[in-house]
């Protein structure tokens, strides 16, 4: 015999199944938009039955087990390594579109312009050397050429300090991720430590995680134990940053010496907190922090290299030949062999094209390889910096060389730099776009600028001036060919890696889109579905209780009617 | 594959945006009426862009250098024929003067004539072109002739001659009463009335310095050299010539400190060490204007090519010889009356050849005015190509790029009106 009210509670256990179904949907909805939610669903079974004498078993009714998400971890892990691209691309199209804009070059001011205009000067000089205003005319215009530079090499630096303090930033992001996820790691551990889904929070992590790996690609992991316990971890480019509860974090630390001699001093180095170095050059780091590290350090392998003859004992004193550059910083690292040493101070054999360093502590014998920096191969603002100065440079070197040759040879140089000494032989190692200026002793006396080679022969003798024109169109100054070729190739470059960062970044997005959409294909909230919930669910709600009517007439006639009988 | 509301609006975000931007981008171009922007957007596009630029603004340059050439070569080709018309005039009182029955007085009104062309000639010399003398090299600043009268500076003037520079003329010698009529052979320098005597490098011969009007100044002894600082004149044994002791390459070195008005400036004509002691060293001045890459044009002509020391001696010498007339009857100045017609004779061939050497030089001048006309020609069309080219390769087809927008336009609001229509509704909407 069955149970009186045994109806009542099946019809019962409807309404709670259906009122949690409704509580399910109500909040996916109110979720409907809240960014990294995943559609919550209840896991809904029939309760146990009951045998039945005879007839089998009883169906006692329905109910929730748990309330579980849809969430896929194929998709999130996609997601997480797409994203990581993503973000080292959107840095690098909107970084070298600085640069661009920093050398505007195909406006009406760019290096171009302002080469033609002092060239212009030039023939207008050529055609009347005597005239004073050609004379002034021109000095103005080879001022406007140098301070152009100057500007150029004044943003270049400011734009080097603001991705270097990106790179602190984006550090700091990914120590605040990590504490939040070990915090989030805890609190998941304490509430799954009874069986149940953290469904909410774990949305969260897996949000947090969404922004870690746009800064940083990232490696996700959660391993049960034998005891079910769970442990979430995250590896930031292949090193452990978050295990379960436990964090390692990352700091920066201002460089003592220079990396590229055109940087600016005191940039960032990234360390784990536990004191080993972050390998920034790593070629599998991605992310944000990537494309700012490249664009800060990128000097596409144009870094300080050489190698030691022959160093037969440890000495302090090394003779580095075959070296790629000379322009060094006074003082600084070098690294031997891989091994980092300080010099003192350096001097450079230009005939031998070699460089002697004074190092503080002795180089072993048989040491070989030697360079400064390190070699990224990316054209940052350090590659496009020392680009620049290698231009200035040669040109004032062919100008100075030249305009030596007037006046029988007495002409002092065209163009110098800021701390240089009337007089001294001009050092073209130490002159930059930062410092690079048109001569002030030839400006502020114009008769020092000169325009032949042999003063007695008459105002109008024009030999040095024209030899300077010629330069416009000397094929051999660079390797490129002449002085307007190498702005060319140099605009050319740029121009070709920004709209190639622009185009990985339109390739990630699109990707980014798609894997997003399929996230949400599955995870996301869908109005209409609710919708059909809704009804679903008000009317299984609505059909239980009539059932309970049901059965509360049956209850009436039973005790009430049959009884008064 | 479930599509949900979230998907729905990303979808629609990123195509709307897509659209705004590619729409932003025809705006651009048509509000700048260029391709591109940045290098970026079309490398290839860019760098060609820079390479037009710098051709167009070199062709302007070149072209203004042309323009610049034709005038400097303008104002000296209205010089050069201004003084061939000099040199014919005084051909013509040369003819006049050349007239055996002519009487001295009528011939020193013709040499006051002569005196005038001959300072014409001088000034003429002096022409600038916007302050710079156009005839004189590199030394612009400098007049070809002298503008007034220099005394107490001095310059020391060498000149060069080899053996066929002797020539030999005729002269009265004054020996009372009989004067004689005899061949003498000359070196003329550039100058008469010099300071002192002269160092040369004939060492076989010895010079000895006087005045014209020394006895036996134009019969030097055998062995010796007259040196005439008032005529300037260097006069030759007839038999030291006929041995050979002048031979190849003779160089005479002078000094001269008074210079009269009109007198041709000696840095211009010769190697010389001026007063400030600053070496000139008598070269070939080419002033020339690049007109194209790679190509110079020279534009002056030199002073000494065109009014020439000769020219200027010839007259000189030539006013000299008349006004030594003395009009006292002697039997001497008879024989210089009638010499005169003959000098002037002589006078006609002179300048007859200075014509040529003048008519030479301004047809040159001609050739190269011509050829800086096509100079301009070339460059303008090049300009036109250049500019073509540059249009060709960064302007936009304002048409194409108007079409393209609005279409793009379409399809933004078609986008816009989907959207609205995709979002608008749910399930909801339907429900009873």
């Amino acid at each position: 015999m069955q149970s009186s009210f045994f109806g009542l509670n099946v019809a019962t256990q409807g309404l709670f199944t259906a009122r949690t179904w409704l509580d399910i949907t109500n909040h996916n909805i109110t979720n409907a938009q809240t960014p990294g939610y995943s559609r919550q669903f209840g896991v809904q079974s029939a309760c146990r039955p009951l045998p039945n004498n005879g007839i089998g078993m009883m169906g006692t009714g329905s109910e929730i087990l748990k309330i579980s998400q849809y969430r896929n971890k194929y998709l999130d892990t996609k997601f997480w390594s797409n994203s990581s691209h993503l973000g080292e691309y959107t840095v690098k199209n909107s970084q070298t579109s600085s640069i661009e804009t920093i050398l505007n070059e195909i406006k009406d001011t760019g290096i171009s312009k302002q080469f033609d205009d002092m060239f212009d000067s030039l023939q207008k000089l050529s055609t009347d050397p005597s005239n004073e205003s050609y004379k002034i005319n021109f000095i103005d215009m080879a001022k406007s050429f140098s301070r152009f530079f100057n500007d150029i090499g004044d943003k270049m630096r400011s734009f080097q300090r603001e991705a270097n303090f990106s790179i602190k930033t984006k550090v700091d992001q990914i120590n605040y991720c990590a504490n939040q996820l070990a915090t989030l790691n805890e609190q998941i551990e304490n509430v799954e430590f009874s069986g149940a889904e953290a469904n909410d929070l774990r949305d969260k992590r897996a949000l947090i995680v969404d922004e870690l790996s746009h800064i940083i690609n990232v490696k996700v992991d959660e391993r049960v134990d034998v005891n079910g316990k769970k442990t979430f971890s995250v590896l930031a480019n292949g090193q452990k940053l978050v295990e379960g509860t436990k964090v390692n974090l990352l700091e920066t630390k201002s460089r003592e010496h220079l990396n590229n001699p055109e940087d600016e001093p005191g940039l960032y180095d990234i360390y784990w907190a536990n004191g080993n170095k972050f390998d920034m050059t790593d070629p599998e780091l991605e992310g944000e922090l990537k494309g700012y590290i490249d664009m800060r350090d990128g000097n596409n392998g144009n870094n300080f290299k050489g190698v030691i003859n022959s160093l037969t004992a440890a000495s302090n004193i090394i003779t580095v030949s075959n070296v790629n550059r000379a322009d060094l910083p006074d003082k600084g690292e070098i690294k031997i062999d891989g091994v980092v040493y300080k010099y003192d101070s350096f001097t450079y054999d230009k005939g031998n094209n070699e460089v002697t360093f004074t190092l503080a502590s002795n180089a072993p014998a048989g040491a070989k390889n030697v360079s400064m920096g390190e070699d990224l191969k990316y054209k940052g603002i350090s590659y496009y910096t020392e680009r620049l100065n290698n231009f200035v440079r040669t040109v004032a070197e062919k100008f100075n060389e030249i305009h030596r040759g007037g006046n029988n040879g007495t002409g002092g140089p065209l163009f110098t730099f800021k701390d240089y000494n009337p007089g001294d032989v001009v050092d073209y190692s130490k002159m930059t776009i930062d410092n690079f200026q048109f001569s002030s002793e030839i400006a502020s006396d114009i008769d020092k600028l000169l325009t032949s080679s042999d003063p007695t022969s008459g105002e109008s003798d024009n030999d040095i001036i024209k030899r300077m024109l010629d330069l416009k169109h000397d094929n051999d100054m660079f390797k490129t060919g002449e002085p307007g070729n190498y702005i060319q190739a140099l605009i050319g470059e740029l121009g070709i890696d920004k709209s190639q960062a622009a185009s990985f970044e339109k390739g990630q997005v699109d990707l980014n889109l798609m894997i997003n959409n399929q996230r949400l294909s599955y995870s996301g909230v869908d109005l209409n579905e609710e919708t059909t919930n809704i009804i679903k669910f008000q009317q299984a709600y609505v059909i239980s209780a009539q059932m309970i009517r049901v059965f509360d007439e049956i209850y009436d006639v039973t005790i009430n009617r049959m009884g008064a009988n | 594959m479930r599509i949900t509301n979230n998907m729905v609006a990303n979808n629609i975000l990123l195509s709307l945006n897509r659209s705004k931007y590619a729409y932003s981008i025809y705006e651009t171009q048509l509000a700048t009426g260029k391709k591109i922007q940045k290098p970026s957007d079309d490398p290839i596009v860019a760098v060609r862009a820079l390479k037009f630029r710098t051709s167009v603004r070199e062709v302007e340059q070149y072209k203004s250098n042309a323009k610049d050439a034709i005038s400097w070569m303008t104002v000296t080709e209205n010089s050069i024929s201004n003084i061939i018309e000099i040199v014919k005039k005084a051909r013509d009182l040369s003819v006049q003067a050349s007239n055996d029955p002519l009487g001295i007085g009528e011939r020193e009104s013709i040499i006051t004539s002569l005196k005038q062309l001959k300072d014409q000639l001088a000034n003429e010399g002096n022409v600038d072109y916007a302050g710079r003398h156009v005839f004189t090299g590199y030394k612009t600043d400098q007049p070809l002739t002298f503008t007034e009268a220099v005394s107490g500076k001095n310059y020391k003037i060498k000149e060069k001659f080899n053996s066929d520079d002797v020539e030999t003329i005729e002269k009265i010698i004054d020996d009372t009463p009989n004067p004689r009529v005899i061949n003498v052979d000359r070196i003329r320098l550039g100058y008469s009335n010099i300071k002192d005597g002269v160092t040369t490098n004939i060492g076989s011969l010895n010079v000895v310095t006087m005045d014209s009007n020394t006895t036996n100044a134009y019969e030097p002894a055998e062995g010796t050299v007259n040196f005439l600082k008032d005529t300037g004149e260097l006069i030759f044994n007839s038999k030291d010539k006929a041995d050979g002791d002048i031979s190849g390459s003779i160089e005479f070195e002078y000094n001269k400190d008074e210079f009269e008005k009109n007198d041709i400036n000696p840095i211009h004509y010769f190697e010389c060490t001026d007063y400030n002691n600053v070496d000139y060293k008598n070269q070939r001045d080419n002033i020339s204007y690049q007109v194209s890459y790679n190509q110079s044009v020279p534009i002056n002509s030199l002073g000494k090519d065109l009014v020439t020391v000769d020219l200027m001696r010839d007259l000189e010498e030539m006013i000299n010889e008349v006004g030594k007339v003395s009009k006292d009857g002697s039997k001497y100045d008879d024989l210089l009356k009638d010499s005169l017609g003959d000098k002037f004779n002589q006078l006609i061939g002179k300048i007859d050849k200075h014509k040529n050497g003048l008519l030479k030089q301004e047809a040159d001048l001609g050739t190269r005015i011509n050829r800086m006309d096509l100079t301009i020609n070339r460059l303008e069309d090049d300009k036109v190509n250049f500019t073509d080219l540059m249009s060709q390769n960064e302007d936009i087809d304002v048409a194409e790029v108007i079409m393209k927008m609005k279409s793009q336009e379409m399809v933004y609001n078609a986008a816009l009106m989907s959207s609205t229509k995709i979002i608008q509704t749910t399930l909801l909407d339907f429900i009873r």
